[in-house]
């Protein structure tokens, strides 16, 4: 099978991938490249089925990686990073908050170990994504807010798929956000031209107590893309997250979102829109673990899926022995606008203590005829009610984003991708 | 003719509802129809105003010159027919604002006009919720979401003053209203009414009648048209009830 050419491919290159790793993490890559090989679940290996191409000697593009793509959002200035398939290359020129470290991972393993050897895999989710993605991974962005630090303007990590052949990159991210500090980020993940691509993003984020962390996730890909991405969340106490992952095309999308609520009143705000059209397949798992009493979580998930695209939402709240006054509040709600559409919606609750309050909500169905009747019978054509519908279904999901200027391009980008018109961002380079 | 109505027969799910309804409306006219529960009142509304889960089976229905049969509900709306309905929708997530601006710039692309400005449109809205008295934190909010039953009918009203249409249908606006926005309401209307244009006011009780003067009553039972008469019709109803009717067509 494929994995095991993907085995192989790391037992030979070995030296090449353990480049500048210290020897935990070659250790830890050993450990996992047993536990792929092991493997039993084969569901869980499905993404890395296919045969790509990997870059194991770190071979650097011909082309300047910032001229190549840029990806700015009218209204803001963020500090913006460039994962290049599998590599990270930093803005110049920062003058960064006392104490703030922000660069490219491999540079981070070789400047700061003990601080990436403290944080790295502590949360990891032990699954199949987790040990590829620590076997492959190289690179990606290293973040690191000591206690009661911000940053003026959000990090923006755009993941950039760009080749003429099959390619598959895997990339690691590693954000602290120690005591009281507070950080935005900002992930886009794009994909240039015509050829089949796989990504494993790994992100884990460490939050620590009161600090405050918000971190949004765009997709704008396209049909060949395959794109495996999990964030992984611990929350201290009284800290207090937000997370948005916004699916607006995609070939097969897969967002895992994992968190640990460990500090009593930690609170998850959790949220997510996808949008499906022709075979576009796109799931959104979430896995939200009560470990304390008294933490408290929201979550809204919301699928438009036209075509004969599929979506699937898997919902875990758990609640531990002993974490009572936990209140987890989970929605589901979907629209499939056409007949070859599918939507699984899979709400779990798993709790094992008393005093909680915990419900969840899942529908699935089509636009409401009486209201569409009733735009009509104002003069408003079928398709722009059904529009107005489509949007105002899809637009409950930007209320809780933090940063007007994405909110705004967001609803721009959302409105022509419901129009069925092209939704590139005005000043890509790529889309011109 | 501004409405002509001829031999109109309509059923849903496979049931006949209209049986053979006539009617001819000129402009400037008010007609109330009225009837008892069930007579098809409502179901004449909903085909007229281009419901889809009405089936017409036969006859012919004239708007203005045009087949109205065949026009959209939307084509409908923007040629002049407005229906104020009996339940109005509720539409979370879809602002007044954004959801009237559609509806008036759809009217003003149909006559051949720019649309307005957000500034015009503004000015615009302003001065039509005067007419029935509505609160400017009800157009902040979705459309319907949440108003209670008498804002729901006032911003019916709204939406007619809004889009100025040359025949208002009034789908039992009386219903769940207090005396106070009963006033409003029928107030509105008249304020829009002007000598081309028309309303159709669908009740079942005297009391909006009192407002609302109609030039023609209608009553309307069993899917037919059963008696034509002028105003004095309404006080003879409130008296009489429906039964003398009912023995008259021979029930």
């Amino acid at each position: 099978m494929i994995l095991d050419a993907y085995i192989s491919l790391f037992r030979e290159h070995r030296a090449a991938f353990n480049a500048g790793a210290p020897e935990w993490l070659a250790r830890a890559r050993e450990a996992s490249l047993q536990a792929l090989a092991d493997s039993a679940d084969l569901s869980e290996l499905e993404a890395y089925a296919t045969d790509y191409g990997m870059n194991p000697n770190r071979l650097q593009p011909s082309e300047d990686p910032a001229k190549v793509f840029s990806c700015e959002i009218p209204g803001i200035t963020t500090y913006n990073y460039l994962v290049f398939n599998d590599s990270c290359y930093a803005q110049p020129k920062r003058q960064l908050p006392q104490g703030v470290v922000d660069c490219p991972l491999s540079e981070a393993i070789a400047k700061y170990p003990d601080l990436v050897a403290r944080y790295w895999g502590k949360n990891n989710t032990c699954n199949a994504n987790w040990h590829f993605n620590q076997v492959f991974a190289q690179d990606g962005l290293f973040v690191y807010l000591p206690k009661n630090t911000q940053l003026d303007r959000p990090i923006q990590l755009v993941n950039l798929m760009y080749d003429n052949q099959p390619r598959m990159a895997v990339s690691h991210n590693l954000i602290i956000v120690e005591d009281g500090a507070k950080a935005q980020v900002l992930v886009c993940d794009h994909a240039y031209g015509e050829t089949q691509y796989l990504s494993n993003r790994y992100t884990e984020v460490y939050v620590g107590a009161g600090a405050q962390y918000e971190h949004y996730k765009l997709e704008s890909t396209n049909d060949q893309m395959t794109n495996v991405s999990t964030v992984s969340l611990e929350l201290q106490a009284g800290a207090k997250v937000l997370t948005n992952s916004i699916t607006l095309h995609g070939g097969r999308t897969s967002n895992d979102v994992q968190v640990k609520l460990s500090g009593e009143g930690a609170h998850l705000s959790i949220n997510g829109l996808a949008l499906g059209a022709n075979r576009q397949c796109i799931s959104n798992h979430t896995d939200i673990w009560h470990k304390v009493a008294g933490a408290t979580s929201t979550e809204l998930f919301k699928y438009i899926l036209d075509g004969e695209s599929q979506g699937d939402f898997y919902g875990l709240i758990k609640v531990d022995p002993g974490a009572d006054r936990t209140m987890a509040l989970q929605t589901n709600r979907n629209l499939c606008l056409s007949a070859d559409a599918r939507m699984q919606s899979r709400p779990q609750l798993e709790i094992y203590a008393d005093d909680v309050q915990c419900n969840h909500g899942s529908a699935t169905g089509q636009l409401d005829e009486k209201a569409l009747f009733y735009m009509q019978s104002r003069g408003i054509s079928e398709s722009e009610a059904r529009f107005l519908l489509m949007s105002a279904f899809a637009y409950e999901v930007l209320d809780n984003i933090g940063i007007e200027a994405v909110k705004d391009r967001l609803r721009l980008m959302i409105e022509r991708r419901l129009r069925g018109e092209k939704y590139n961002c005005a000043t890509c380079s790529m889309c011109k | 003719m501004l409405l002509e109505i001829k031999d109109l027969h309509a059923e849903i799910e496979g049931k006949e509802i209209l049986r053979g309804i006539n009617l001819s409306i000129g402009e400037g006219e008010v007609h109330a129809i009225m009837g008892p529960n069930g007579s098809g009142k409502s179901t004449l509304s909903a085909v007229l105003a281009g419901h889809k889960a009405y089936r017409v089976t036969s006859g012919e229905v004239w708007f203005k010159g045009q087949n109205l049969l065949e026009m959209a509900p939307e084509e409908r709306s923007r040629a002049g027919l407005f229906l104020s309905f009996q339940y109005p929708i509720e539409i979370p997530g879809v602002s007044m604002v954004n959801f009237m601006r559609a509806a008036v710039n759809e009217h003003r692309k149909y006559k051949q006009l720019p649309a307005l400005t957000a500034g015009e449109f503004l000015k615009l809205m302003r001065e039509k919720k005067e007419i029935v008295q509505l609160d400017s934190n009800l157009t902040n909010r979705s459309v319907n979401e949440g108003f209670s039953g008498g804002e729901k009918k006032r911003n019916e009203i709204f939406q007619m003053a809004m889009l100025e249409p040359s025949l208002s249908i009034l789908d039992e606006t009386d219903s769940g209203l207090d005396i106070d926005a009963l006033r409003i309401v029928s107030e509105g209307v008249n304020k829009l009414k002007r000598p081309d244009n028309s309303t159709i006011v669908i009740t079942h009780y005297q009391r909006l009648l009192d407002y609302i003067v109609p030039d023609v009553v209608h009553v309307l039972y069993k899917g037919r048209i059963v008696r034509t008469a002028g105003r004095e019709l309404v006080a003879e109803l409130e008296e009489k009830g429906y039964d003398w009717i009912k023995q008259e067509v021979g029930e």
